[in-house]
């Protein structure tokens, strides 16, 4: 398809068909030059000024508009903002935007795709940011956009073969596995200084932060390439040197001497190419269990190393997550959900034990205060994992179970609501029994997360 | 430089004002030509170290792609420099626009692909590729597999070059130096035997030997290679000072030849010298 084809479905494409073209390792940018992988992606963000910026557009909007270098792309990302409700909060991207591309701006246009000079109607990334700093009253409500990492769990192939700095052979999982580590993605030719050589530099300043810290001897460093076949030992050692990394046992740099389309799978890592060159790609760094599974995913905006020293203590004072953990989890509150909280109820529990006899135990006086203590016991359970995974569907479940058990039984003596209320209260607690993290749930956080992943 | 242009020149580094009439001398057509050369030539010297002209660079670079078509080829062609290499996607387009003969040539083609190569992004690989193999012209052939040298997957078409014992000795060795940045280890064997081969040219076995000198890893340098290389010596010293004859050349003599000739020393003798003085064997 020529790009000039996907210009023109670009102009009639709706908000959600242009963020299916955003991640970086999009068929569609395979074997394209980088620079007309820039022309497509400039036009297709500016185009989200046409059909509204989604949530999750935002991020790439927000990474172009943070680190990156070209005038065209930045502008781009700029004109893009403006497809949503002007908020404070972009207002330091803006900023950062206008300070990185002030001394390489150049003329561009939207107007038509890949113009011929001279065009008329032309603008500049900078024109286009402070276009719209005005759109944004810094006096409406702000909120602050969270960069946190996602949590989606690979497994990456323990046999993938690597060669370090050195040029010692070893597989994935000889380095990767048998303690936490982090692995940062670059290239030695990427040209961005705010992107491979400032993520690589930050790598070094981590590196340093762990080996002064309590964090020492219990963390592996690594980086691995994009640009394998040009990034002999020798180039990824300079590298890694020129930035201040310290080369050990424990801190290393990779190539993939083999297949590196197995390593890029298995991350999904934001890259594409043209032939052996990286056409794009985005910030990624990885922070890898014991067993060489990613447990947090740091990408596309720039981390910071206190972020990542954060996250890495964090999984060290986690014990080990054994597979059945989350099963476990759901054992208490279908407990208390199975827990007999009614005459109804009891008689069932009763009658399966083959406890008939029992049946005057049920109309003892201290039952039907004893059932609603169970229930509120049951509801206040509920509602306290309400307010972490911030998802009322259970709570609303069991407050709706809770009514219809005691209307069923307490109240009147309607067998068919009772069984209602039983089942809702059941079908909560296996609700209420998923564990969601919250901070991936806010509007620009779960925004990060999800377009992070992709 | 005229006065007025110099003045201007040092004022610019401060002021908006003197920075204007730099670039309305540059752009106006009508004004005298050497004016707007060294007013251009200013502009490229205050684009590196003044901060003024940092904040106006939309309107530097707007003046430029204006001059690219200027009928003055000086200010053509350092506009086009200029333009290249700040990486410039307009003009990297319409260089390699020119190699394809899509546009009428900005340049001659072997400056174009030397512009080009300021930005290894730039998209010019498969155009390279098609230069490299099938350009009559030598030059063009020369920098077009200078080039190839930023890419791995064209290794098997730099061997290619490399084989040809009809391609141009320059050509050939610019091959060499490609494939020992991206194919070294694959390119360390074929090196050998050029090195040894008697009937290949001087000039392509001392690339072939300097490339194993500086880069080979050490088990590629056997005793036997070394062994070997030290009687290429002794022949092609010879051969390479009776073809170097320059009685009035100051430059360092050949000890073997020295006394019967003063010769400037051969390319494979000099690489011959070198890779003893690292390996330390003859």
């Amino acid at each position: 398809m020529t790009e000039e084809t996907v210009a023109e479905w670009i102009g009639s494409a709706s908000s959600s068909d242009l963020l299916s073209l955003l991640p970086e390792q999009h068929p569609l940018y395979t074997e394209r030059s980088t620079s007309e992988t820039t022309r497509i992606r400039g036009f297709a963000l500016a185009a989200f000024e046409r059909t509204g910026l989604p949530d999750d557009a935002l991020p790439y909007v927000l990474e172009e508009l943070e680190s990156g270098r070209d005038p065209y792309l930045v502008a781009a990302a700029a004109r893009a903002l403006r497809g949503r409700r002007p908020d404070p909060a972009f207002v330091p991207f803006l900023r950062k935007a206008e300070t990185n591309i002030r001394a390489i701006d150049a003329p561009v246009t939207f107007d038509v795709y890949k113009p011929r000079w001279p065009f008329s109607n032309a603008t500049s990334a900078v024109a286009e940011i402070r276009k719209t700093l005005a759109s944004i009253d810094p006096s409406d409500d702000c909120c602050t956009i969270p960069s946190c990492p996602s949590r989606s769990r690979k497994v990456i192939d323990p046999n993938i073969e690597l060669e370090d700095q050195d040029g010692q052979t070893l597989r994935f999982a000889d380095f990767f596995h048998g303690k936490l580590s982090v692995v940062a993605f670059f290239y030695t030719r990427c040209d961005n200084p705010e992107k491979c050589s400032l993520t690589i530099t930050k790598l070094a300043r981590l590196q340093q932060a762990i080996e002064r810290g309590p964090l020492n001897g219990q963390v592996r460093i690594a980086a691995i390439t994009y640009d394998p076949h040009y990034d002999l030992p020798h180039r990824l050692r300079r590298f890694g040197a020129n930035r201040g990394l310290r080369f050990h046992e424990d801190a290393r740099f990779f190539r993939t001497p083999g297949r590196f389309d197995d390593l890029r799978a298995a991350f999904d890592l934001g890259v594409n190419f043209a032939g052996s060159i990286v056409n794009r790609h985005r910030i990624e760094l990885y922070v890898l269990d014991a067993r060489g599974e990613t447990v947090a995913t740091f990408s596309r905006m720039q981390f910071d190393v206190d972020s990542i020293l954060a996250e890495l203590q964090s999984q060290l004072s986690l014990p080990p997550r054994p597979r059945w953990q989350p099963l476990l989890a759901s054992i208490p509150t279908l407990f208390l959900a199975l827990l007999p909280k009614c005459p109804l109820c009891l008689g069932a529990y009763l009658s399966a034990l083959g406890l008939g006899s029992m049946q005057m135990f049920l109309r003892s006086p201290w039952t039907i205060p004893l059932t609603i203590a169970l229930l509120l016991l049951h509801l206040w359970v509920i509602h306290r994992r309400t307010r972490q995974t911030r998802d009322t569907t259970p709570l609303a479940l069991a407050a709706l179970g809770t009514l219809a058990l005691l209307a069923g039984s307490v109240l009147w003596d309607v067998r068919l609501a009772a069984i209602a209320g039983a089942t809702l209260l059941v079908a909560a607690s296996l609700f209420g029994s998923r564990v969601r993290s919250a901070a991936q749930r806010g509007i620009g956080g779960r925004a990060l997360a999800t377009a992070g992943e992709k | 430089m005229n006065e007025l242009i110099a003045s201007l020149i040092r004022r610019a580094y401060q002021e908006e004002e003197a920075l204007d009439q730099l670039f309305a001398i540059v752009s106006d057509p009508s004004a005298d030509v050497l004016q707007r050369r060294a007013a251009l030539e200013g502009l490229r010297e205050l684009a590196i170290a003044s901060r003024v002209l940092k904040e106006r660079n939309v309107q530097l670079i707007t003046m430029l792609r204006g001059l690219v078509e200027d009928p003055d080829q000086e200010l053509r062609e350092t506009a086009i420099s200029m333009l290249a290499q700040r990486k410039d996607e307009f003009v990297q387009r319409r260089l390699l626009d020119g190699l394809e003969r899509r546009e009428e040539p900005l340049v001659d083609d072997a400056q174009a692909i030397v512009l080009l190569g300021n930005d290894i992004h730039a998209g010019f690989i498969p155009t390279m590729r098609r230069l490299a193999k099938e350009s009559p012209d030598q030059a063009v052939r020369l920098e077009a597999t200078k080039l190839l040298a930023a890419d791995p997957a064209s290794a098997d078409l730099l061997f290619e070059i490399f084989d040809d014992k009809g391609e141009d000795d320059e050509v050939r060795r610019a091959s060499a130096s490609a494939l020992m940045s991206v194919a070294r280890e694959r390119f360390e064997p074929r090196a050998k035997e050029a090195v040894l081969d008697e009937d290949d040219t001087e000039q392509v076995r001392a690339a072939s030997l300097t490339a194993l000198t500086h880069f080979a890893g050490p088990e590629q340098i056997d005793s036997d290679f070394i062994a070997r290389v030290a009687n290429v010596d002794t022949d092609q010293v010879r051969a390479a000072s009776l073809t170097n004859v320059d009685t009035s050349s100051s430059e360092r003599i050949v000890a073997p030849a020295a006394d019967a000739f003063k010769v400037r020393e051969g390319d494979l003798a000099k690489a011959v010298r070198i890779f003893k003085e690292r390996h330390g064997r003859s």
